[in-house]
């Protein structure tokens, strides 16, 4: 019995981990993204963002993944995704950008969330696609998936950001 | 009253003094009797021949038995089932305490890994 509690001590990962994908070529057609989150169900926004992070992904191929862990202390969170070209030029252009807000977690659960970028819904020039496209609109509480290793890359094992 | 007197009427209230030393060992004399003077007569069974023929169950009886020499305690099998017993719990506990929970997925982009604490 005491064998079981101690076993009980580690409770499974609740997370949510976002898959981007996208038909996009890297990097002619994009080389950097740009993420911003927000714990609850506010859209981040470039003024108003808890996280926001830029990286070169010229080296990278697509799909790409980001992972959330929930501690307990917000039961769901907030991104926003842009697709940039030209991030080692002075002025990065977005080729597409979603937003997907109240993305819940599922207690002792991981859950996965599939996005597409895809290149019908990018901008031309400062110009992009009118809402009315569900594969290119932005997502409100979106349907989650149970976790399917198949569909995301081998995780990196990198340490969590916590200062959220 | 002298005090002579006195102690012959307390004899005389006491009582005669019972003769018992010169009764049984013989001629009066004075003083005390020593006990090693008069050796008490044997038992009369030490007289009599013991026939160990006879009846040698009785007499393997009456003598008692050495006690059996004690196993020690490392050589009793119960020592170490409750040894064994008690080191297997403890590597059990020990294992599944310190055994790393399970682990969060770390995406192949920047944040990598977001937890809200």
């Amino acid at each position: 019995m005491l064998l079981a509690a101690a076993a009980g001590c580690h409770e499974p990962v609740t997370e949510v981990v976002v898959v981007l994908q996208s038909d996009l070529r890297v990097p002619t057609e994009t080389d950097g993204i740009l993420v911003s989150v927000n714990p609850g169900s506010v859209a981040p926004t470039a003024q108003l963002s808890m996280l926001a992070t830029t990286q070169v992904i010229s080296e990278l191929a697509f799909p790409l993944s980001i992972g959330f862990t929930s501690e307990g202390t917000t039961p769901n969170f907030s991104i926003t995704v842009q697709l940039q070209h030209g991030v080692t030029q002075f002025a990065p252009t977005i080729v597409v950008s979603r937003t997907i807000t109240d993305v819940r977690f599922v207690d002792q659960q991981t859950m996965m969330l599939v996005v597409p970028f895809l290149r019908t819904c990018a901008c031309m020039g400062t110009s992009c696609p009118s809402p009315g496209d569900p594969s290119c609109d932005n997502i409100e509480t979106p349907v989650l998936k149970p976790f399917d290793p198949a569909l995301a890359p081998p995780s990196t094992m990198m340490p969590p950001f916590t200062g959220l | 009253m002298p005090a002579s007197l006195i102690f012959a009427a307390a004899l005389a209230a006491w009582g005669p003094v019972a003769p018992i030393a010169e009764t049984e060992t013989g001629p009066a004399h004075e003083g005390p009797v020593p006990t090693a003077a008069v050796p008490p007569e044997p038992p009369a069974v030490a007289k009599t021949t013991i026939d160990r023929s006879a009846a040698p169950s009785l007499l393997a009886a009456r003598s008692p038995l050495p006690p059996p020499p004690r196993t020690p305690t490392y050589k009793r099998w119960q020592f170490w089932v409750i040894a064994g017993g008690a080191f297997a719990f403890a590597v059990g506990v020990t294992v599944a305490v310190t055994r790393p929970g399970p682990q969060p997925y770390s995406g192949n982009v920047t944040p990598y890994l977001v937890s809200f604490h």
